[in-house]
């Protein structure tokens, strides 16, 4: 289960992700340079999703915190 | 000089007791007069002197992490009671006030802890103090929105920065805000290295959305002749340098440009001479380009400005008790004026 979290394609796992209201929420810089809302969940997923992961634990925390 | 010159003050040894105040402690380093502790004193005295001539313009210069640290509040009150006249700062120290001012924290942390962590957590640290990065994200979220009104209310004319720390302090309203005070007491606020700071990077998001109208422009050769004109209409100049680096030069440039030459000169510093660098460069040094006079009034105190500094004003503080209350020079020069055209 925190293998696949970690692997899906959610946008707090993208490289373009800053926190927002941790673990909950994050910033896209890329959607605020598209003036669209730039505050998404962090397990929400858009088509610009980036392979490039952060290491960073806000979707193994957004995810516990959703079980 | 006679061999009796040389021993005309014997050290007075420190005496504590359990009422002692900040003001009657600093009188005991006076009297031992060494070490630390006779510069500290002696800087107490040169700003009680500044801020009780009536003809200074006081300038601080401030570098370094002073308001995460806890300064955001003491600065704000100095500009409050008129104790100081400018202020020249690294954007960085603006920033973290307009993060607390728009909402955000700075925690106690400690330096030793797995910095690898807080990145995954989204946390970052300025030695022993925590900052969540959220609080950063919003700031630049806000700030991407203020950059558009300050934009759109000047029709994209070019702004000096401290144009621009007028135009934030309007808009933070927080009475413990350093930006917010200063622009209710019009106590001007230079950063002549703003780009260098989070406006810079809030500056981006607010120019590379693809809708903006207008785009917020400053122009950092604008500040100069404000701030030499600071210095040239004072009888007297003097300065109180945290750290040292961009905002020190800033202000012994302008000291130096204007011809006037610091009259009194308070440093503290951590740093040291041998590298070159402004910010352990000796106040003799200053001498040799004319920014501070031969005749100043100044002392160096070696040590961690987040100490220094609060005991320094708490000193002085104690000795203006009573009616004393500090008009301006710049403010006096506004009256009469007024006064001399009615």
């Amino acid at each position: 289960m925190k293998r696949n979290a970690e692997t899906k394609k959610y946008c707090g796992n993208c490289g373009r992700h800053t926190a927002y209201n941790y673990p909950d929420q994050v910033f896209c810089g890329k959607r605020l340079s598209d003036s669209q809302d730039p505050v998404v969940q962090t397990l929400w997923h858009c088509e610009n999703w980036s392979p490039d992961s952060q290491e960073c634990n806000c979707v193994k925390d957004a995810t516990k915190k959703q079980e | 000089m006679q061999r009796k010159d040389f021993l005309q003050e014997p050290v007075k040894h420190i005496k504590i007791n359990e009422k002692l105040s900040v003001d009657e402690l600093i009188q005991q380093f006076k009297n031992s007069g060494s070490f630390g502790a006779g510069r500290l004193a002696q800087a107490c005295d040169i700003y009680e002197r500044m801020v009780r001539d009536d003809d200074c313009t006081i300038f601080l210069a401030l570098a370094g992490a002073m308001v995460p640290a806890g300064m955001r509040s003491l600065i704000a009150d100095l500009i409050r009671e008129r104790l100081v006249d400018v202020v020249v700062s690294t954007g960085a120290n603006m920033v973290h006030d307009a993060l607390e001012g728009l909402g955000g924290h700075h925690y106690k942390g400690h330096w030793l802890v797995d910095d690898f962590v807080l990145y995954k957590y989204h946390i970052y640290r300025i030695y022993d103090i925590f900052v969540p990065e959220e609080d950063f994200v919003k700031l630049d979220y806000q700030l991407t929105d203020i950059f558009d009104q300050i934009a759109e209310e000047n029709n994209g004319k070019p702004l000096g920065s401290n144009e621009f720390t007028r135009e934030l302090g309007k808009r933070i309203r927080d009475k413990n805000s350093i930006l917010h005070m200063a622009y209710e007491a019009e106590v001007p606020i230079f950063l002549p290295a703003v780009r260098d700071s989070e406006f810079g990077f809030a500056h981006w998001l607010h120019a590379s959305r693809k809708n903006v109208k207008h785009r917020l422009v400053l122009d950092a050769f604008k500040d100069v002749p404000e701030i030499v004109g600071l210095c040239r209409r004072s009888a007297r100049n003097g300065m109180i340098v945290l750290g040292g680096g961009v905002p020190r030069n800033t202000v012994q440039s302008a000291a130096l440009a204007s011809g006037r030459g610091m009259d009194y000169a308070v440093l503290i510093t951590m740093d040291r001479p041998e590298t070159g660098g402004l910010s352990g460069s000796t106040l003799e040094e200053t001498v040799s380009w004319g920014k501070v006079k031969k005749t100043a009034d100044k002392t160096t105190v070696v040590g961690d400005a987040m100490i220094i500094f609060p005991i320094m004003v708490a000193s002085v503080v104690e000795r203006l008790t009573g009616s004393f209350k500090r008009v301006p020079n710049h403010e006096r020069q506004k009256l009469q004026a007024v006064e001399e055209a009615g």
